[in-house]
This record gives C-alpha cells, structure tokens and sequence, in this order.
C-alpha cells in the first residue's frame, strides 16, 4: 500500500471532528489548511457543528477586492442570487449579529438559538437551545466576548421578563460547550431598557450595551467576562443626555463612544468622539454634513462612517473613512444596506479564493 | 446453503485467495461492478491488486457479521448489535492499520465501512497534537514557523485538552 494518504479520505476524516478541532489541524501543513477552508461539511455526519441551515429572510455578508481598486469592495448580494459557498455570501433571516471576535461571529436567530459560526471555514456550533422558565421575556441582552484569562469565548444572555422586571441571565462557554446560570452579585439598574434584543459591545475583556433609564437618560450595562458579572457605568451629561445620539465603540483597546450631535437645527451637526479610561473624556470633534453612523475606528485612528444615499440607491449606504487629523473623507468603496452595516470580520488573506477581503454583515 | 454460485474469490495484492459468499461481496462496489462487467463468464475472481491479505480479512470480516446481524435481526435491534460487533471490531485493529484499512475501504468502495473507519481516525486523532497528526500520516510541516506561530495564535482557543502524544 502506498504511503501516500489521499486528501479525499482525509477530507472525509475531517468532516467527522468538532470545530475547534479541524481549526487546530489546519496547522499541519498547508494542503490540510486549504483543505480546511474549502471542505463542503455534509450536516448528516457531523454533530457538534455544520454548515448553517439554509433559509429565506436575510443576512448579507460579502467581501471582495474586484477591479483592481485599492481598497475592499463590499457587495450586497440579493436574495435568490447567490452562491453562498463559492462567494462567501450568506442570507440568513431574522438573525442578530451578537458579535464577532479572532474570525469567530456569534448569531442569534429569533428562535432564540445560538451559533457561533466561523465564517473562513464556513462552520458553526450551536449553543444548544436552552430555557428561561417562568418568564415572558420582553427584552434579551446578548453579548458575544472572550476570556483571554482562561482562553475561552463565551456567549452572555439575558432575558428579561415583563410585570416585575425579573432578570435571569446565562453564560455559554465554548470550552466547556455548556450554559450555565449567573448567580451571585450582579444588579442591573431597575428600569433600564435596551430594546427587544439588545446586542453587546465587547471591547478590552467586558461587553457592553447601551441602554436608557426610566427617564430615557442613556446608561451602560457592562459584563466582565472573567469574573462573570454586571455592573453599570454612568456616562457624562453630554452623552446621559435622552437626545443625544450615540454609539459604542473601540479606540485603542478601550470603550468609547461616538456622539452625533445634531441638536441645534441653526448649525451644521458635529461629531464628538469620547474614550472611556480612567474616566470619560471628549478626545476629539469634528464638524459634519450629513447623517452618519458609525462603524468602526481603525488601528490607526480613521473612522468608518456609514453614510446614508450619495451615490448609492436609496437606502443603500456608502461606508466613508474619515482622518479626524487631516479632515479628509475617501469613499472606501464599501456598499451596503444602511440597517444592514452592523461589524466587520476579517477574513484572512488565504483563505479568500486569493483575494484579501473584509466581511461585512448584518441585520435587514 | 449457497451454493457455489453464489460464492467469489477474493485475490489480495500477495496472491492470497479468499472464497466469499456473494452476498458480503455485493457491499463491495468495485466487487459488485467486476463481476457485472464480466458476467456470464464462469471466473468468479476478483484481483484486488493493491490490497493486502490482512485488510481483506478485516473487510470479510466484517461484512460477514454485518449481513448475518441483518438477516438475524430483521425484526429491528440491527443497528445497535452493529455498534456492538463495530466497537469489538476496532478494538482488535492497531491504529497505524486503521490508515491501511480505510484505503483499502476506499479502494473497493464499501460505504458502510469507510464511515466506521473514517470515525475511528477521527476520535483516534481528536485530542491529539498537529506533530501526532503529522507524524500519523507522514505529513512534512512546509509551514514557516512565523506562518505557524501566526496560525496558532488566530486559533488560539482551539488548543485546549490537546495530549502531547
């Protein structure tokens, strides 16, 4: 018998092991990690992960680096118009980004399952369903974040239930494959509300979700995900404040956050940006001219605007990348629909057909 | 009993021959294809040029047991008898003839088999390290170790209950 072990009967190996298995064998050489990355896992001989089930409803994800341009090109693909496999494009309906971390993105769909799905080597793992008895749930906060302690990603979820405002939350731990309860001291401010599913910001080891209290004033709930518990942050006035218009964010490792302050109807609106280290502190500020929001701060300071119309249809939306030193403002060439742009995951380089792509999804 | 019509040889790549009843040689693909290329003819041999005696025997082995639990347990129960017989099965076969085995299982096409051998191979290397498994399959690493140690470091949390054999 020859020495020589054929990659179709590796490949049919492979298929048979969990997630986080085959991800650590795409180390053994590099047949093995294109293998990895190409492999079409068949549902029906895998059980602690596979390929997302198919259905109508909508998550768009795409990358691209088409006609030479310098920068990514993003593409919507449209319903019934696509290859999900071949280009890397998924459509999945009611779904919630939680989250995304190292290549990994946490869904949830509104039958209240969760995945945590790896979008190179189009796997998931299902965070088996599990229940919160007792409760009519009018709210769920979800945060998606990883422990670098214990080297674990963890799935956070909170429901939270009409009449008494009863909260019961649950961790899921990718290690152990498991929820479990959240006991002991973690209060959250009473009559805080987040929206029907609130999705967390995970930045420097703790998630975090705005919300707003009874009188509207903006707070932030935070989870360490080390320690495994809530606590509450206040922000400043400026930002506390029911009509300003804010987004969480990272600059640098840190919680910041992003304010659109479009409240004088006389003056061009302006954008302040506040980072959170020992205390909250406005960091910079830069004039305006359209509805903006934003999506991302980069490495190296520049900030990713979504911006509504221009040159795209309606309600498609342009991602912007803005120097806040400079003031210069260059299309990334980045389409995409307004609601939908939501986080970015990074898709390694060789792992992208070739091309070095940028993956862009969300929430129609 | 079957008469000798319904028997076949089975000719290993040492020349070793194998008398099979027909009914466990059907579950062999390459078997069933051979013998339907050439019927009519009185040779009732097979050539299984690139599989050696002692894979042969495995794979009669265990498709003799397969087709006597169905017909024993037509009335249901099959499938869980059939785990039982697989997991004596595999106990009694190294784990470097476990690589033979699914080629050879591969080779001569028997679905049901190859699932059970490709299952083996996949828990037997389940918590082990990427040198066991390069070791394994005589794989040479021609990752960089800058190209390696960036790879570990995006899948870092999938190293956990690994063992170092």
């Amino acid at each position: 018998m020859s020495i020589f072990f054929p990659m179709e009967i590796v490949e049919q190996i492979l298929c048979r092991l969990p997630l986080p298995v085959t991800v650590r064998f795409s180390r053994v050489c590099k047949q093995w990690q294109s293998l990895i990355g190409s492999i079409d896992y068949n549902p029906a001989c895998l059980s602690s992960s596979k390929s997302l089930p198919k259905s109508d409803g909508l998550i768009v994800v795409n990358y691209s680096s088409l006609n030479a341009l310098p920068y990514p090109v993003l593409r919507c693909l449209e319903p019934g118009n696509f290859d999900g496999r071949r280009a890397r494009s998924y459509y999945m309906p009611h779904q919630w980004v939680v989250g995304s971390i190292h290549n990994l993105i946490c869904i949830f769909s509104l039958l209240q399952d969760i995945y945590i799905w790896h979008p190179v080597i189009t796997r998931y793992i299902h965070a088996t369903q599990h229940e919160f008895t007792g409760t009519d749930i009018c709210m769920m906060i979800l945060g998606f974040g990883f422990d670098a302690v214990t080297n674990d990603y963890k799935v956070v979820k909170m429901a939270v239930g009409g009449g008494e405002f009863n909260f019961k939350a649950q961790v899921f731990s990718l290690k152990a494959g498991k929820w479990r309860d959240i006991r002991g001291q973690w209060l959250v401010p009473e009559g805080v509300y987040f929206g029907a599913v609130a999705t967390g910001f995970f930045v420097n080891g703790a998630i975090h979700w705005l919300g707003s209290r009874a009188n509207q004033e903006h707070v932030i709930l935070t989870f360490d995900v080390l320690n495994e518990c809530f606590y509450s942050i206040e922000l400043p006035d400026a930002l506390s404040d029911p009509l300003a218009c804010i987004f969480l964010c990272e600059i640098k490792g840190s919680l910041a956050i992003i304010h659109n302050d479009d409240t004088k109807d006389d003056v061009p609106g302006c954008c302040n940006i506040w980072e959170m280290r020992d205390s909250w502190t406005k960091i910079c500020s830069f004039g305006k001219q359209e509805t903006v929001t934003v999506v991302k701060v980069l490495e190296d300071g520049d900030i990713w605007f979504a911006k509504r119309g221009g040159t795209c249809r309606r309600n498609r939306t342009e991602i912007v990348s803005y120097n806040p030193s400079s003031g210069v403002i260059k299309p990334t060439g980045i389409h995409g629909f307004f609601s939908a742009l939501y986080g970015m995951v990074i898709i390694p380089e060789q792992n992208c057909d070739g091309e070095s792509g940028i993956a862009c999804y969300g929430l129609n | 009993m079957a008469s000798t019509d319904d028997k076949v040889i089975l000719k290993s790549s040492e020349g070793e021959c194998f008398e099979v009843d027909m009914a466990v040689a059907s579950h062999l693909q390459i078997v069933k294809s051979v013998l339907e290329d050439c019927e009519g003819s009185s040779d009732k041999v097979v050539s299984l040029f690139i599989v050696e005696a002692k894979y042969v025997a495995m794979i009669i082995e265990y498709y003799k047991n397969y087709v006597e639990l169905k017909e024993k347990h037509e009335e249901g129960g099959f499938e869980e008898k059939l785990k039982e017989f697989e997991k004596q099965f595999l106990e009694q076969i190294d784990k470097k003839e476990l690589k033979g085995l699914v080629m050879a299982v591969n080779y001569l096409n028997a679905p049901a088999l190859f699932d059970v051998v490709c299952t083996a191979i996949a828990k037997h290397i389940e918590n082990k390290s990427v040198e066991y498994v390069r070791e394994y399959f005589g794989i040479v690493n021609d990752f960089t170790a800058e190209e390696e140690a960036q790879i570990r470091e995006e899948h870092r949390w999938a190293y956990d209950g690994v063992n170092d054999d």
